[in-house]
């Protein structure tokens, strides 16, 4: 995967977040953040440094735009820290040049790293919104109910990408 | 020098998570009502200006329940022209009211934001009140050109002074969970609340006119100190905000002058 393209990828789902996503009636119990299905097609082989700091614009940017402090490039920081861990744990070794972050994945991997991925995200990002525990009924169904919107949205994101980024 | 150089190069990934960590748990810290810090308030207007044209077409969602509360507000102004009533919706001949619409809002965090579509440029300033044709909504707390951005009540320096008439001053805190209800706290032990009881916002002059800011739901005495604290069920739907209002005093100058004589 490109840079233009990891661009081009974080432009229009930071759009299309805040367009579609934001705010809709049900946000009352949860809101879904599918901008990290940018941080997911980051290759393993990627030098940290440079995916540190990919999450971290990308979590400074959605900050700004919902004035949550310092919420989501935490979030996104912790995911990015998990990654490898997690994928080297769930797919075991892949060849580097096959690997091109989580879109190359068939829908069954895709759905099991994800789903751990994104409740992660979210469950750090709601816990650093609340400033704590306080609350934590909360916290827990906002977590599940947003991770599960999220999910499904970012399987049919799979689903429609991962043709194109499949190996030759 | 070499054994530093080769540290860093070593540990250089590391180094990097730390640093960007301690950047956003800075800005998370800093994250303040009253713009502490310059690096939470950069490039405001433009991402303002952005939510605007992306969000647009979200209004047209609310039309039906804008044009019931227009109707609402409607009929209350003119019981209060033709019948002498006082309406839920105080008109004060000391305030300018400008209408301002809600760009984007949340209401499910610990700390809620708003941001609205005038700006210094409409006369707004940081300090002015923002309410509703329901009742007290926030402060506002940072202009641009054509933005501003509001602390509601429903964040944790959100709380304002309160009153019940007849029964004394309280500060109306919202504790974090439940959008529709906040504490009235200290009220003397010589008046318990009783349910039902209206809540007055109680600012000062420059910020808003007394507003209604909730219906007393309960009351429990703090043994400590023997005050009694009430829950309040907020008249404004927090949930649902289209249309508000931002109060301007017509002598803010002569307040001013007051307030900071020259010498």
């Amino acid at each position: 995967m490109n840079s233009l393209r990891l661009l081009l990828a974080s432009i229009g789902v930071v759009l299309f977040q805040w367009a579609f996503l934001q705010g809709l009636p049900l946000s009352q119990y949860g809101n879904p953040y599918i901008y990290i299905w940018v941080l997911m097609l980051l290759p393993q082989p990627m030098s940290r440094q440079r995916q540190f700091l990919i999450a971290f614009l990308l979590g400074s940017i959605m900050d700004s735009f919902e004035q949550s402090g310092g919420a989501h490039s935490l979030a996104c920081l912790m995911l990015i820290l998990a990654k490898p861990s997690l994928e080297n744990a769930l797919l075991g070794f892949r060849k580097p040049e096959e690997d091109e972050g989580l879109a190359s994945l068939p829908l069954g991997a895709f759905l099991t790293t994800a789903g751990i991925l994104v409740v992660l995200h979210h469950l750090f990002l709601f816990i650093m919104e609340n400033y704590g525990l306080q609350h934590l009924d909360t916290v827990l169904i906002r977590t599940l109910v947003s991770s599960l919107i999220t999910l499904l949205l970012l399987v049919i994101l799979h689903g429609l990408t991962a043709r194109r980024y499949a190996k030759k | 020098m070499r054994q530093l150089i080769l540290f860093l190069s070593k540990y250089r990934n590391t180094l990097l998570l730390i640093v960007l960590i301690g950047l956003s748990l800075f800005r998370h810290t800093k994250k303040n009502p009253v713009a502490e810090h310059r690096i939470n308030s950069m490039g405001f207007g433009t991402i303002a200006g952005i939510q605007n044209s992306l969000n647009s077409w979200k209004g047209y969602w609310a039309l039906k329940s804008v044009n019931e509360e227009l109707a609402r507000e409607n009929a209350a102004l003119r019981a209060s022209i033709y019948g002498g009533n006082k309406p839920a919706f105080q008109t004060n001949e000391a305030y300018d009211y400008i209408p301002a619409q809600v760009i984007e809002y949340s209401y499910n965090k610990r700390n809620n934001y708003m941001l609205l579509n005038v700006g210094s440029f409409e006369g707004i300033k940081p300090g002015m009140g923002v309410i509703s044709a329901q009742g007290w909504i926030g402060t506002v707390v940072e202009t641009s050109k054509n933005f501003s951005s509001i602390i509601p009540l429903l964040h944790s320096k959100g709380s304002i002074g309160a009153r019940i008439p007849g029964k004394g001053l309280g500060e109306l805190y919202w504790e974090g969970s439940d959008y529709r209800s906040a504490e009235l706290f200290d009220v003397q032990r010589e008046h318990p609340p009783m349910s039902g009881d209206t809540v007055y916002s109680f600012t000062r002059a420059s910020v808003a006119p007394p507003v209604v800011a909730g219906l007393v739901e309960s009351a429990t005495q703090n043994p400590e100190d023997l005050t009694w604290i009430a829950k309040v069920n907020l008249s404004h739907d927090f949930a649902n905000m289209t249309w508000v209002y931002v109060c301007r005093l017509h002598q803010q100058e002569s307040l001013d002058s007051l307030n900071h004589p020259t010498l």
